[in-house]
């Protein structure tokens, strides 16, 4: 199996009363992916700082190629102990998962991180190991296809205590939850938020503590191939279309002339489906065997500004009926995205009497996939 | 039947084709209910002459919302007439 693509979410909710989260949360993606979660002692602005310190001091550290021996190791010698308490100022979670599946988990002070497959939990038997006098719990594991971790700090343990539950929701409880939920919220993003969620009902509005939920589902990567534009030779019509119809997963045209050259080279049929015309853009169409036909510069400049300032929950785009909105949803579901740009230029776009809205596609595709990188997407761009 | 064929492709679609489109629209459900297809298409390759629009298989290039009612009776309104004739 390849490498699997880790889907992160970050679900947080401070304490009653409180602006900051006192927990902390630090994801970095790249060849492997790494999450470091802290809950920093007490709550508030405190808690908020050595949190945050703890958090970028792990992951500036994995990062800076140092092994996660010695920065466990540097970390327990760091981190301050409270005089009043004895205890130290936070706690953290590490998972770091390779590019081969395999996964480590280091946790130090923080509810056991919960590991599922499908609807069942899975058993993590970590080991004890003494860093600089601190017990850290690791654990060594091969992820799958499906399999989903969820991180969270005690301030979800803890919701409805001494209400709705007389010693709060507690691990088990939680973990059911979760087994149960799991197979229906399929992205992490929706269960992360539906855990938050109901965790803030059971506190009934008013949590008691921060509480936070990381949750990190594991799938084959999403493909997904954009061609946009038709290339600048005539000649080469047939060899990008191929090219286009051969890459894998879910394919895209953007482009009025571009879906005539792609209908005219592959003998089918280019419809357009009027029901979705907006005001903002043109409406999309449909040929047979392409996931989805819009319009090409105004539909992607529109996708653009959908996504620029952040990818809107899953379940905002998911619904959306028009050229643009559709196109949006495609892209905040592909992992891996390939662009085919060509660079034909279509004369009437460069009259004086249209805005200067019809600005070249390659560089609102430039932009696009400036952004898609920024939201961890692996983005290509070919041109033609 | 008559097909009415409207571009709205990036060009068009600057240029007016929604409001076209909702001129058609009116006139047919006023004067021709059911009895006129309205589609859109992504590009007649004459994008340099503001909307087209394509009545069977003849193409109008230019056309504008205020122009929408003449070519209605100009061109869409006799040949659904000579169409009527030989019984639909």
């Amino acid at each position: 199996m390849g490498q699997l693509r880790a889907e992160v979410a970050v679900a947080q909710l401070p304490k009653h009363g409180e602006e900051l989260c006192g927990d902390c949360v630090q994801v970095v993606q790249d060849s492997s992916t790494l999450v470091v979660l802290s809950d920093g002692l007490g709550s508030g602005v405190k808690a908020h700082i050595l949190s945050s310190m703890t958090c970028k001091m792990i992951s500036t550290m994995l990062r800076g190629g140092l092994e996660l021996d010695d920065v466990i190791d540097s970390l327990s010698k760091t981190l301050p102990v409270c005089e009043v308490r004895h205890l130290a100022y936070s706690t953290f979670s590490i998972l770091r998962i390779m590019p081969d599946n395999s996964a480590y988990l280091a946790e130090f002070d923080n509810p056991a991180v919960f590991l599922g497959r499908g609807s069942e939990l899975l058993p993590l038997r970590p080991e004890s190991r003494e860093y600089g006098g601190k017990i850290v719990k690791e654990s060594r594991f091969t992820l799958e296809d499906g399999d989903w971790l969820v991180m969270i700090s005690d301030g979800i343990l803890h919701a409805g205590i001494g209400g709705v539950w007389n010693l709060g929701w507690g691990w088990d409880r939680v973990g059911d939850y979760l087994r149960r939920l799991s197979p229906y919220e399929e992205d992490a993003e929706s269960l992360a938020r539906e855990l938050v969620e109901t965790t803030r009902k059971l506190y009934a509005g008013k949590p008691g503590d921060d509480a936070t939920a990381v949750v990190v589902r594991l799938r084959v990567p999403r493909r997904l191939t954009v061609l946009a534009g038709p290339p600048r030779r005539k000649s080469d019509d047939a060899r990008v279309v191929r090219s286009f119809m051969e890459g894998p997963g879910k394919k895209v045209v953007c482009g009025g002339t571009t879906s005539l050259m792609v209908g005219r080279e592959l003998g089918r049929k280019v419809e357009v489906e009027l029901g979705s015309l907006r005001d903002s853009a043109p409406p999309t169409g449909r040929i047979e065997g392409i996931d989805l036909v819009t319009e090409g510069i105004l539909t992607l400049t529109r996708a653009l500004e959908t996504i620029r300032d952040g990818i809107p929950p899953r379940h905002r785009l998911r619904y959306r009926t028009d050229g643009p909105g559709r196109l949006a949803h495609c892209l905040a579901e592909a992992d891996e995205i390939r662009f085919i740009v060509g660079r034909a230029i279509n004369p009437a776009h460069q009259s004086p009497d249209l805005p200067s809205e019809l600005a070249l596609k390659s560089k609102v595709v430039e932009d696009l996939a400036r952004v898609l990188r920024g939201h961890g997407k692996e983005v290509t761009v070919d041109t033609y | 039947m008559v097909t009415i064929t409207v571009c709205v492709g990036s060009s068009c679609f600057l240029r007016g084709a929604p409001a076209v489109i909702e001129a058609f629209q009116g006139l047919i459900q006023e004067e021709a209910s059911g009895r006129v297809e309205l589609k859109g298409c992504f590009c007649m390759e004459k994008c340099g002459n503001g909307v087209s629009v394509m009545i069977e298989d003849r193409v109008f290039p230019d056309v504008r919302a205020e122009d929408v009612e003449r070519v209605f009776r100009a061109h869409v309104l006799p040949v659904l007439e000579e169409k009527g004739g030989c019984g639909r």
